[in-house]
């Protein structure tokens, strides 16, 4: 559990940065240092998803990312399980 | 249309089993200043904003608030599933048990049910940003006093996470509100289609 | 729908729009909540409500003996 809750985190803090510049942009759609920034971070974000779910199943469903059988999609822990405590 | 991620936004921790501490979170899932009002408020206000740039805001402002209003659920949940018959009466929560088990439920913390008079959608434009400016630094107030209210340290830093959310909401349509005074103290020529970027 | 003359009005709330500064990274951004240092406000439940936190960190009297701003 300790590897997929390091590997969550990761994708949290670089997905938060991604959110952040999100609505930073929709009020500053013309800041060029911005966009910039949140283009390099849809890269990074975009390689830490893929191995997180080479490991552990789709992060999304209705047709983003494929699954091995079975479905995985269905598998536990879902996200109000993983307490960060542990 | 919404696609779910399978994560929370925030990596959520809960040191203790606390049916007293949910008991006041709960607010902020169902209640008059929490993650339901707020993202219900901006999601059904977005279709009515002037320009694509207001309209992203309400969207994705909204959409985040959906994020939120997980995390809440999340801490009411792992504070409250280990939790002992006599620690739920001890908590209070006899009467809420009573209808829901240790499910999930749109209340406050005295067990109102949330109602859609707690939000408004009013078409003008600049009354819903000064409502939805309003209704961030509501949230703002109540996250401060849940932080007062909790002794669990993994809840705090979510409870502190989700209070600067509020801040940097509150900036973003204070930013909006800017841009839509800007928007009308323009003369705009509408051709089909052209609807004022 | 909407007039000149009430974009006009004596009382408007006044926006301050934030300009781009370098963030945090990511995992800091993400512990504090936001990653742009000036949207930053952290909170201390046994603050003063009303006395405005220097740089969002609370010093009390210090402030005022190690000659910070006088409230007097």
């Amino acid at each position: 559990m300790n590897r997929r809750k390091q590997m969550l985190i990761d994708i949290m803090a670089y997905e938060f940065t991604a959110i952040e510049l999100n609505l930073y942009l929709d009020t500053h759609p013309g800041d060029e240092r911005a966009l910039d920034l949140y283009n390099q971070t849809v890269c990074i974000l975009k390689e830490l998803k893929r191995d997180y779910e080479d490991r552990y199943g789709p992060l999304t469903n209705f047709g983003d990312t494929g699954s091995e059988y079975p479905w995985r999609w269905v598998d536990e822990p879902w996200p109000w399980q993983l307490n960060f405590a542990d | 249309m919404w696609i779910y991620e399978k994560k929370l936004e925030f990596p959520v921790r809960v040191c203790t089993t606390n049916p007293k501490l949910a008991k006041v979170i709960i607010t902020q899932y169902g209640g008059p200043d929490g993650e339901l009002a707020a993202s219900m408020r901006y999601l059904t206000q977005r279709y009515t904003m002037p320009t694509g740039r207001s309209k992203a805001v309400l969207n994705d402002i909204g959409t985040e608030e959906l994020a939120h209003l997980e995390i809440v659920a999340t801490l009411v949940y792992n504070l409250i599933k280990d939790a002992s018959i006599e620690q739920i009466k001890a908590a209070g929560l006899d009467g809420y048990y009573a209808d829901h088990d240790k499910a999930l439920y749109f209340v406050n913390g005295d067990g109102v049910p949330w109602i859609a008079a707690y939000i408004q959608s009013k078409g003008d434009p600049i009354t819903d940003l000064h409502e939805d400016m309003a209704a961030e630094q509501k949230a703002r107030s109540t996250y401060e006093y849940l932080l007062q209210l909790s002794d669990d340290p993994g809840v705090s830093e979510t409870l502190r996470f989700l209070r600067q959310r509020e801040i940097v909401h509150y900036q973003r349509f204070g930013e909006t509100l800017e841009h839509i005074y800007d928007f009308y103290s323009k003369p705009h020529y509408y051709f089909m289609g052209d609807h004022g970027k | 729908m909407y007039s000149r003359k009430q974009a006009d009005d004596l009382a408007r709330v006044h926006i301050e729009i934030q300009h781009f500064q370098r963030p945090w990274d990511p995992l800091t951004g993400l512990r504090r909540g936001t990653i742009f240092p000036v949207l930053y406000r952290p909170y201390n439940p046994k603050q003063h409500p009303l006395i405005p936190p220097d740089n969002g960190e609370y010093r009390g009297r210090e402030a005022k003996v190690r000659g910070g701003r006088d409230y007097e």
